[in-house]
């Protein structure tokens, strides 16, 4: 089954899904292990990653395509795109969403900043008048519908730091109406609005980001689920916590040397292999290549790992 | 054969009395056969480029990434200089920065930014806006500044000539030139004479663009040189020309079946070898072969 499709059966059920934001094929990964059943691909994080860069629109189309693929090609469960603002007008949207759905996603999310974008939760945001997004949305909805017709369309507003709130629900509203499949109203600023959101749209899943330290409050995932959050997602903790536990273990090393000491914050060299699936590259090997040359390779070893 | 510093050669070119004509490329293979007819640079098109990586028109579809990985494989394929479009630098002044950057690692000689909203479209369409002078300003004051290497040579289009008259596209060129700009390109002037007035007001060059049926009288480079332009671009010419080639075969081998009365309109084996460099090749092997 398509991931869009299983995606969208999955947005069906009664319980809410939690997608960590991931930038790469090893946060997605990780993220899997952890037991996640559906990740949300982070343009922050892939700022960071592909570019050390902040999240400022620098990164074109191109290289958020390539690390969705990547992301979506690693792990066996659907994957979210962040596009941006689709990277131009209605005309590019159209391209975005088709480079997306090639790419593996199992939907994405677009923004109604103008371009060059920003992160949600930085100062300086500006948005484009929702006719014209209006204009993007139908373009991302006519750009799915002969190639993958399940692939989720989601509609992020960044109105409440430009417009206010009540424009950016008014946005929603709308939104919702022309058929978009998913409601992301950006950055909230107090747990009002999180319940008004959920109790004014009812009738259509909806996103929430929670970001440590962004401008929304960390409502807990039960409570966010309880007042009706169809797609929660923890949008920055992989990255923060990959930055926070290299930094840590980098100055460690930097002024000890190398150690035992910091073992309890790595992954072992025999755990890590569980991360990027190295047994099946064994398996792979027993079945395509001569006997003979396994055997040279092994020894008889079983393992390529412990 | 060592490469040899294509920037400060374009720019000693410019700077002499003959104009230099770039003819327009958006492959490696035309490249190629305009190097090998003695030009002495070239001009990598986005209108080509984009059909060619796309099979779309020209109006902003193309990323920064796209059209850099051409222009760094052009910058491969030949020993002339390249000069590269880079649309509007893809975003604003922040993006202006990262583009350049990108272009001149990817090896060209020169690369124009224009003054359009984003996504942009070709200059010789209608429907084209564009932002505020003070703005561009800031964009081309970002792109020289970016550049490690001050013989990247910048050149500043304007496309204000088609809704803002010859007046206003002059006033922002003068702006641009004050900014930092290396070359002027004042885009679809529409008579000789403001052709005439654009090459009598700059103190840097500037560029003339020739588009068979465009918005700009089609002049011959004599002429071109006579006006007191010193680069001529040919943008969209190999492009034209290869899908009027392709088309003919093409309806002919639909049609009859066979492309025998076509041979003679195609390059021979052996030549077309030649072309791509294939005696380079045999040369490297012998070079480096290891066999007694």
């Amino acid at each position: 089954m398509r991931k869009s499709t299983l995606l969208r059966n999955r947005l069906q059920e009664p319980r809410a899904v939690v997608a960590p934001g991931v930038y790469d094929s090893l946060s997605a990964r990780i993220c899997e292990m952890a037991g996640f059943e559906a990740l949300q691909h982070s343009g922050y994080g892939t700022a960071a990653a592909v570019l050390g860069q902040p999240d400022v629109g620098l990164l074109t189309l191109s290289e958020m395509v390539s690390q969705v693929r990547a992301t979506a090609r690693a792990v066996n469960i659907p994957v979210v795109g962040d596009s941006d603002n689709g990277f131009g007008n209605a005309i590019n949207v159209y391209r975005t969403v088709q480079e997306y759905i090639n790419a593996g996603a199992a939907g994405l999310f677009l923004e109604d900043q103008v371009a060059p974008k920003r992160c949600g939760h930085m100062e300086g945001k500006q948005v484009i008048p929702y006719e014209e997004m209006e204009g993007k949305l139908r373009a991302a909805m006519d750009a799915r519908k002969d190639i993958d017709p399940d692939f989720i369309i989601i509609y992020r507003t960044d109105a409440i730091a430009v417009n206010g709130y009540s424009d950016a629900l008014d946005r929603a509203r709308k939104a919702a109406e022309l058929g978009v499949d998913m409601i992301f109203i950006e950055a909230m600023e107090t747990r009002e609005q999180i319940e008004k959101t959920a109790s004014e749209l009812k009738d259509i899943p909806l996103m929430l980001n929670l970001i440590e330290g962004g401008k929304t409050p960390l409502v807990p995932v039960n409570e966010a689920e309880e007042m009706g959050y169809k797609w929660i997602v923890p949008a920055l903790s992989s990255l923060y916590a990959a930055a926070r536990g290299m930094l840590d273990v980098m100055r460690e090393i930097k002024e000890n040397g190398v150690s035992d000491k910091y073992l309890d914050r790595l992954f072992t060299f025999k755990e890590f292999t569980e991360v990027v699936h190295l047994e099946n590259i064994k398996k792979l090997e027993e079945k395509y290549l001569p006997t003979s040359v396994i055997e040279e390779k092994y020894h008889g070893k079983e393992k390529i790992v412990g | 054969m060592k490469k040899e510093n294509t920037r400060t050669r374009l720019r000693t070119l410019l700077y002499q009395d003959q104009i230099v004509v770039a003819p327009g490329t958006h492959d490696c293979l035309t490249a190629r056969i305009i190097e090998k007819e003695g030009f002495n640079a070239l001009y990598m098109t986005g209108y080509g480029t984009s059909a060619s990586m796309l099979g779309k028109p020209d109006v902003g579809l193309l990323t920064l990434t796209e059209m850099v990985a051409r222009a760094s494989r052009l910058v491969e394929a030949v020993n002339i200089p390249v000069i590269a479009d880079a649309d509007t630098g893809y975003g604003n002044a922040v993006n202006v920065a990262r583009t350049v950057r990108e272009y001149e690692k990817a090896g060209v000689a020169c690369l124009q930014l224009e003054d359009q909203v984003a996504p942009k479209k070709c200059g010789h369409m209608l429907g084209r806006e564009i932002i505020p002078k003070d703005e561009m300003v800031g964009k081309i004051k970002a792109a020289c500044d970016a550049r490690q290497d001050d013989n990247l040579m910048i050149i500043a289009r304007t496309d204000a000539r088609t809704t803002c008259g010859i007046d206003e596209a002059i006033e922002r060129g003068l702006a641009y030139e004050e900014a930092g700009a290396d070359i002027i390109f004042v885009e679809s002037p529409e008579t000789e004479e403001e052709m005439k007035k654009i090459t009598s007001i700059f103190v840097v060059p500037v560029l003339a663009n020739m588009v068979e049926h465009g918005r700009t009288p089609f002049l011959p480079v004599s002429k071109l040189e006579e006006i007191g332009y010193n680069l001529a671009i040919f943008p969209v010419t190999s492009t034209y020309v290869i899908a009027k080639a392709v088309q003919d075969v093409m309806a002919t081998l639909k049609k009859t079946g066979s492309t025998e009365s076509m041979m003679d309109k195609m390059v021979l084996f052996e030549e077309f070898n030649n072309l791509i460099g294939l005696p380079d090749i045999l040369e490297v092997e012998k070079l480096y072969s290891t066999r007694k």
